[in-house]
């Protein structure tokens, strides 16, 4: 692949106004503080270990919403997110497809 | 004797054969040859309390490695390293750099061929967790750069940023070996090649998978490579690389420190 300058100057460039942008809502957030949320995460996207520590990896989730695996959010969001809980065995995707069955 | 010329013989003394214990060099028996406790006993609880010692420090240094192989042959194999492997620094946070090539050649671990890059993870984890910690870049850093100066931007890593690559699935053997519980599934350890990202997140170590071109650029972004020519060459060879994902999702794992521009 022949990648011009000018290709590549203009990648650089869309990837810092993207990113650039992308701090006003990020950082936001963090003034607010972050507090773990879970059974919201995709699998393969959780931060950290599982709660339960069967493993202590980040991106490990084998599974969609499990309520063991987590991810930081910004504080208040996770109360107001289907299946969400700050608490670790509380919520995930059980507990939101009762909820839309409810 | 000089202190410096003693000291070095007391080291001499206390890593070679125990033979050497039992009949010192006679300068050196000379210097210490006093009180009623005879040379060779002394000498002798002092090369047990340094043989433990160590043997305990890379036990706790590579707790990976005691998971899979117990600690009773992690101590063995550690008695046997540290003899030609003396301490060359008075910080056993940091002390056995080249274990994990010991174990790469350590003929009763020759039917574990992960083990030596088990150790090399353990070793880099170690290093993530007492790295000094330093400032990390966020978004709103980047809105400081001048668009012209884009190209020449070098991210550095925190210096807490540790990469590993193996033709093993180490982040699996991890994964294993962080299970509280006994797990009675077979894990496949056949050559898989893995790329890995460990990070520090509240002072302990994360691991994390990387795509190889994720990894490569990593690996030119370490070596401080300015921006602009870094992603010309990871482009080349992966065209498919996808540089906004890159650069939006490891500032917000907080994986460098600072965009410099010359």
């Amino acid at each position: 692949m022949d990648l011009s300058k000018l290709a590549i100057g203009t990648l650089i460039a869309g990837a810092m106004t993207a990113t650039i942008i992308g701090a006003s809502s990020a950082e936001a957030g963090k003034t607010k503080g972050k507090e773990k949320c879970y059974g919201v995460v995709k699998a393969g996207k959780n931060m950290c270990g599982r709660a339960d520590g069967k493993h202590s990896c980040a991106a490990a989730a084998e599974t969609d919403g499990d309520n063991q695996e987590w991810l930081y959010l910004p504080t208040g969001v996770c109360d107001k997110l289907v299946g969400g809980s700050l608490e670790s065995g509380k919520g995930g995707a059980t507990a939101a497809s009762t909820e839309k069955e409810g | 004797m000089k202190l410096n010329k003693a000291q070095k013989s007391f080291k001499d003394h206390m890593f070679s054969k125990v033979s050497m214990v039992e009949n010192p060099e006679e300068e050196f028996s000379n210097l210490f040859n006093i009180g009623k406790i005879p040379l060779d006993a002394r000498l002798k609880i002092y090369r047990n309390h340094i043989v433990t010692t160590l043997s305990n420090v890379l036990v706790m240094n590579f707790p990976l490695v005691e998971i899979l192989t117990g600690t009773n042959f992690l101590k063995t194999a550690a008695k046997l390293y540290l003899f030609d492997n003396p301490p060359t620094e008075p910080c056993l946070d940091r002390y056995g750099n080249s274990f994990p090539e010991f174990l790469a050649n350590y003929k009763y671990a020759s039917h574990l061929p992960y083990l030596s890059d088990i150790a090399r993870l353990d070793w880099k984890m170690n290093e993530t967790r007492i790295a000094k910690d330093d400032n990390s870049l966020q978004r709103s850093d980047l809105a400081e750069i001048a668009p012209e100066a884009y190209e020449t931007i070098i991210f550095k890593l925190k210096k807490s940023v540790r990469l590993i690559s193996s033709p093993f699935p180490l982040d699996k053997i991890y994964s294993l070996c962080g299970e509280k519980e006994d797990n009675e599934d077979v894990l496949d350890i056949s050559p898989e090649k893995t790329y890995i990202l460990i990070t520090r997140y509240n002072w302990e170590p994360q691991i994390r998978n990387l795509k190889e071109s994720e990894y490569n650029f990593f690996l030119l972004l370490q070596e401080e490579k300015p921006l602009g020519i870094a992603l010309e060459e990871i482009l080349k060879n992966y065209p498919e690389f996808n540089f906004v994902d890159f650069l939006q999702n490891y500032i917000e794992l907080e994986t460098f420190s600072a965009a410099i521009t010359k």
